[in-house]
């Protein structure tokens, strides 16, 4: 698809985008070589797994078998499970262990405690932890020539409202990091009508004639300058401690800017029409866990079909989160929330949980893999999907032997239908692996005593 | 985790010895460390532990009398704020969901945290887009000019309405900006102008940001500034209406007259008569004693089946009810001590409390057993906000009265090895036994020491609030435990929640506290640690009389509360 860069000389001119129209060539650029953009999505579920049986059996030949993994196996020729990787923190650090699995598997780099929080809410002070460096998505996003030059530079979205709706513990709830601590975090939209219009915009091909889409184009555009000139006022008045936020701020706007407000049209890109979510009273949203989390995998898959962006995070909920299942599958059986259930139940109920989303994930997988995208290639040969979450066992909170599972991202070179074991090696090896395969030579990425160099034999 | 795992992610000795419980031991060192006094442990006049020994309290040697109350700062108004001012000033009444994510503190509105990044921004615009569509369709597009909407009506409306939106005159450029947005959606007609112009307006910076800066552009680092007018008439607006300065505040501010301090104390006094001001800060209270918490809180329905949404709401509705009670004609000391509690039917019958004879709604009754004579301690929704979904939950309960009601030393995250000594507990043990382990257990005492006492204390009550005299055994439930840590006066044998009540009511430690909790939310930074002379005098305000309308008047009208310290660039 083409995206025209639209005139907006004022806006941009003090928004200081000099190097806007650089951004606009670049996927032109990385579509020449193979026809179409790469993306990247990062996929995340709380409160890790049930080790006993999540990993395939010894002297099994099929990696895609068993209650968790058995889900997978109508997209295993596009999956590799990948054994033995470590999450690149220490378990002696005393911070919660499900966000701070959540943090050093996004930054590489040890969470920040967060200043001044005390006990807010009643939440352990170890919860009160945050990112002290900036994400992997976020870096590759900067890093790699073939990820730049969207509508929207990168998205994060989330499958419950837990995500969002009470932030109170940062650290446990973002996935995506501009810079470190809270303020560098990029929050998700859990609300799937509004990423929809945030995405989307609220104008597309087709929605009206060219005439009235310049006239709501220009009139989007003056709103911005506004804003954007607003700001550039109140940042010129403020202390200098106070600069930097209204800087994010601009910056933000400056995106928007971006935003689609006309464009011609890549081929069956259309905004998609979102169902009404079923009906649920405050306090039980779970009932609609479900389907917010299958619409947010839709606008995320839309949103690349477009290429309104190519980076994507999706967190299906908080590292802490309680959310009640009894609510999500009916006849569920356990009436305790998420983390609850890892804890004290049987095993058959987080089983059951983990089943729940690797079936989402491999529908979204199989949906990506039925959307053309350039000749003679699916949307998931240009996409490279990483799954994982932020322990290995619920119950014993280690790091060693993640679960981490990569789909798709054939026209990358990675070769599917594999179990690849690199034992010892860190999460953020592997990161530094995928960044080359994005065409991002990162001379580092995070603690360097969690980090042992690019993993070989991943991408050919 | 086994304890072999353990050992082999923790330090391992040439032996072989696994060296975890010894790492553990060091780091629960930090609690002991925090006894000395180190002047941030209090959030009180007069140091650490030695504030209830200070019951007159002047103004202690020790504050810093520079210091301005907060820093020179911007401030993001909290999604409450902006739908508040919307309706104020358009009388339009906009979703409450606007930036989708609220303040990083939780229910905490901390200035430094606020930030506007990409999907933050989306929302706004979003939600800008809705307010000002929602807003022209009730308010008449010739803005009560007649027949003839020209320029010079326009900006009547920009410098009267969408001043009060920006809390300060328009500059004329601003008016100029603004008219040709006007411009830009006028030829679809007025009401499509106003629409689009109030797009902007309702996501700008000026908007969404408070300013406290004083006068001049850019101060320079290390300088106190004071607060303009208009700052001002802010600063009391967000505090007291959680909104926009309503009329009387902005014509104080537009006359200049607010700089006055008889002028500003006068309008506090008007202000904390007004019923809305005091139901935002009975608000905020209810936030500070967990009321948030419980809004959110999900007990286990097959051991609590009778514990629906609707008991849960009734609860919180009660607890504002007394907290309204003892906040507008009581004191401090009937928070801890008085026997009111508010209950319909429903929760009368749940909890054993006395019958209100059919009445639908709350009503007050005063029970006269002593296991609910103790204040907030013993009501149900106090209770229940601080356990587990499914037991009595010694460690939160203890953990809120030690940090939230005494402000005790800080107490850092439990050690790395909180998932294996859970996970080597007896699943059958009671709370008592569990703490008795704490307690012997090196890498958990201590800390633990210092606020499971208080939890201990609960341990009649079980995860809604219901007490019961005995165990499923048919023991007797021991509540008794020692205080420690708390100073002279609060420490000592107790025997349930009517001791710990006695000891913070009695307590000056507990009365400083209140103020730094509810001086945290009002300046919108932390005050446990605060070394300012300015709180120091508002602690002997409060200290005095208990009140709490002493209190806010003492921290509004404070010469503090008007200035601002600029600090270092970044």
């Amino acid at each position: 698809m083409m995206m025209r860069p639209f005139e907006r000389r004022s806006f941009l001119g003090l928004a200081g985008v000099s190097a806007f129209e650089a951004a606009m060539l670049r996927p032109l650029m990385a579509r020449a070589q193979n026809g179409a953009p790469k993306r990247l999505c990062v996929l995340y579920y709380p409160c890790g797994t049930v080790q006993s049986q999540f990993w395939p059996k010894a002297g099994s030949t099929d990696f895609a078998s068993g209650p968790i993994l058995g889900n997978f196996a109508k997209v295993k020729n596009d999956m590799v499970l990948l054994g033995g990787v470590w999450n690149s923190l220490d378990e002696n650090w005393e911070g919660d262990a499900h966000s701070r699995g959540l943090i050093s598997f996004m930054t590489g780099s040890r969470f920040a405690k967060l200043p001044g929080f005390g006990v807010a809410d009643g939440a352990a002070d170890s919860q009160h932890i945050v990112a002290n460096a900036r994400s992997i998505d976020q870096i590759l996003l900067e890093k790699a020539a073939a990820l730049k030059g969207t509508a929207r530079p990168s998205i994060q979205l989330g499958g419950a409202r837990s995500l969002a709706a009470d932030a109170g513990l940062p650290g446990s709830r973002i996935m995506s990091y501009k810079g470190p601590g809270a303020t560098g975090g990029l929050f998700a939209e859990t609300r799937p009508g509004v990423a929809l219009t945030n995405v989307f915009g609220d104008l597309m091909p087709g929605n009206t004639d060219s005439a009235a889409l310049e006239r709501m184009r220009l009139r989007r555009q003056g709103v911005l300058d506004f804003v954007a000139k607003d700001l550039g006022r109140l940042k010129a008045k403020v202390p200098a401690s106070e600069r930097s936020r209204l800087e994010e701020h601009l910056g933000a706007v400056t995106d928007l800017g971006r935003q689609v407000v006309t464009a011609g049209t890549a081929a069956g890109c259309a905004r998609p029409t979102l169902a009404p979510l079923p009906s649920a009273t405050e306090g039980a949203e779970s009932k609609q866990h479900e389907a917010v989390s299958r619409q947010m995998l839709q606008i995320i898959k839309t949103a690349f079909q477009c290429d309104l962006t190519r980076v994507a995070t999706f967190a299906f909920d908080n590292a802490l989160t309680e959310l009640p299942f009894d609510g999500v599958i009916p006849g569920f059986g356990n009436s305790d929330g998420h983390h609850s259930v890892t804890h004290f139940s049987d095993p058959r109920f987080h089983i059951g949980i983990d089943a729940f989303y690797c079936k989402l994930v491999a529908d979204f997988v199989m949906d990506l893999k039925n959307t053309p995208d350039g000749a003679g290639a699916s949307l998931l040969d240009n996409t490279l999907v990483v799954l994982f979450t932020d322990v290995n066992d619920g119950n014993g909170h280690g790091n060693e032997d993640l679960p981490v599972m990569l789909f798709g991202a054939k026209s990358m070179g990675l070769a599917g239908g594999r179990y690849a074991k690199f034992p010892g090696r860190f999460t953020t090896d592997v990161w530094l692996s995928i960044a080359r395969a994005f065409g991002a030579e990162l001379p580092a990425f995070g603690d360097p005593a969690f980090a042992k160099g690019p993993v070989t034999g991943l991408f050919a | 985790m086994d304890v072999d795992h353990f050992c082999r992610r923790v330090l391992r000795s040439s032996s072989g010895l696994c060296l975890g419980a010894l790492a553990a031991c060091v780091f629960a060192g930090a609690c002991t460390g925090s006894t000395e006094p180190s002047g941030g442990d209090s959030g009180g006049a007069s140091g650490s532990a030695g504030n209830n020994a200070n019951p007159n309290g002047a103004a202690p040697s020790e504050c810093n009398a520079k210091l301005s109350l907060a820093p020179a700062r911007i401030w993001r108004l909290t999604d409450d704020q902006v739908a508040n001012a919307v309706r104020d000033l358009f009388g339009v009444t906009i979703s409450r969901e606007v930036s989708g994510a609220r303040a990083l503190g939780g229910s905490l509105n901390l200035a430094e945290t606020g930030v506007i990044t990409g999907t933050t921004a989306s929302n706004y615009a979003t939600a800008a887009q809705a307010a000002a569509k929602e807003i022209t369709r009730v308010m008449p597009s010739s803005l009560g000019c007649g027949a003839k909407l020209d320029d010079a009506c326009i900006t009547g409306f920009l410098r009267n309405k969408v001043a009060r939106a920006f809390r300060r005159p328009l500059q004329d450029t601003e008016v100029a900006e603004l008219l040709a947005v006007y411009r830009l959606g006028a030829p679809d007609g007025a009401a499509a102008g106003l629409e689009l112009m109030l797009e902007a307006v309702l996501q700008s910076g000026s908007f969404l940001w408070r300013t406290e800066i004083g006068a001049d552009a850019a101060p320079a680092p290390g300088r106190k500034v004071t607060l303009t007018p208009f700052e001002v008439a802010a600063a009391l607006g967000f505090f007291f209406l959680d909104s926009v300065p309503d009329d009387e505040l902005w014509a104080a501010a537009q006359d200049g007259s607010l700089a006055k301090r008889q002028v500003l104390s006068a309008q506090v006094d008007r202000l904390l008569a007004v019923p809305r001001v005091r139901e935002t800060l009975v608000k905020n209270a209810g936030q500070w004693v967990g009321l948030g918490r419980l809004a959110r809180i999900e007990k286990d329905k097959q051991l609590f089946p009778k514990f629906t949404a609707e008991i849960r709401d009734a609860l919180i509705q009660g607890e504002e009810r007394f907290l309204s009670d003892v906040m507008w004609s009581g004191s401090l000391r009937d928070l801890f001590t008085s026997s009111r509690v508010y209950v319909n039917d429903q929760i009368a019958s749940l909890y054993g409390l006395p019958s209100v004879g059919g009445q639908a709604g709350l009503t007050k009754v005063e029970p006269t057993s002593r296991e609910r004579g103790a204040g907030i301690l013993t009501h149900p929704a106090i209770l229940a906000a601080h356990s587990s979904p499914s037991r009595g939950d010694v460690v939160h309960r203890g953990l809120f009265v030690y940090n939230k009601l005494f402000c005790g030393s800080t107490v850092p995250p439990p050690p790395a090895s909180l998932a294996a000594v859970i996970a080597a507990q007896p699943k059958d043990a009671s709370e008592r036994e569990l703490s008795g382990l704490r307690a012997t257990n090196p890498s958990c005492k201590g800390c633990h020491a210092f606020f499971d006492p208080l939890g201990l204390a609960h341990d009649r009550y079980d995860a809604i609030g219901v007490y019961r005299e005995k165990d499923p055994g048919g023991r007797t439930i021991d509540q008794s435990s020692v205080i420690v840590n708390l100073g002279e006066g609060i420490d000592g044998p107790i025997d349930g929640l009517g001791d710990v009540a006695q000891r913070l009511a009695g307590s000056r430690r507990a009365a400083d506290c209140a103020v730094a909790e509810l001086a945290t939310m009002a300046l919108g930074r932390q005050a446990k640690d605060d070394v300012t002379c300015a709180l120091a005098t508002v602690k002997n305000e409060f200290a005095k009389s208990g009140s709490f309308i002493d209190l806010y008047r003492a921290l509004a009208t404070s010469e503090g509360f008007t200035t601002r310290d600029v600090g270092e660039g970044k």
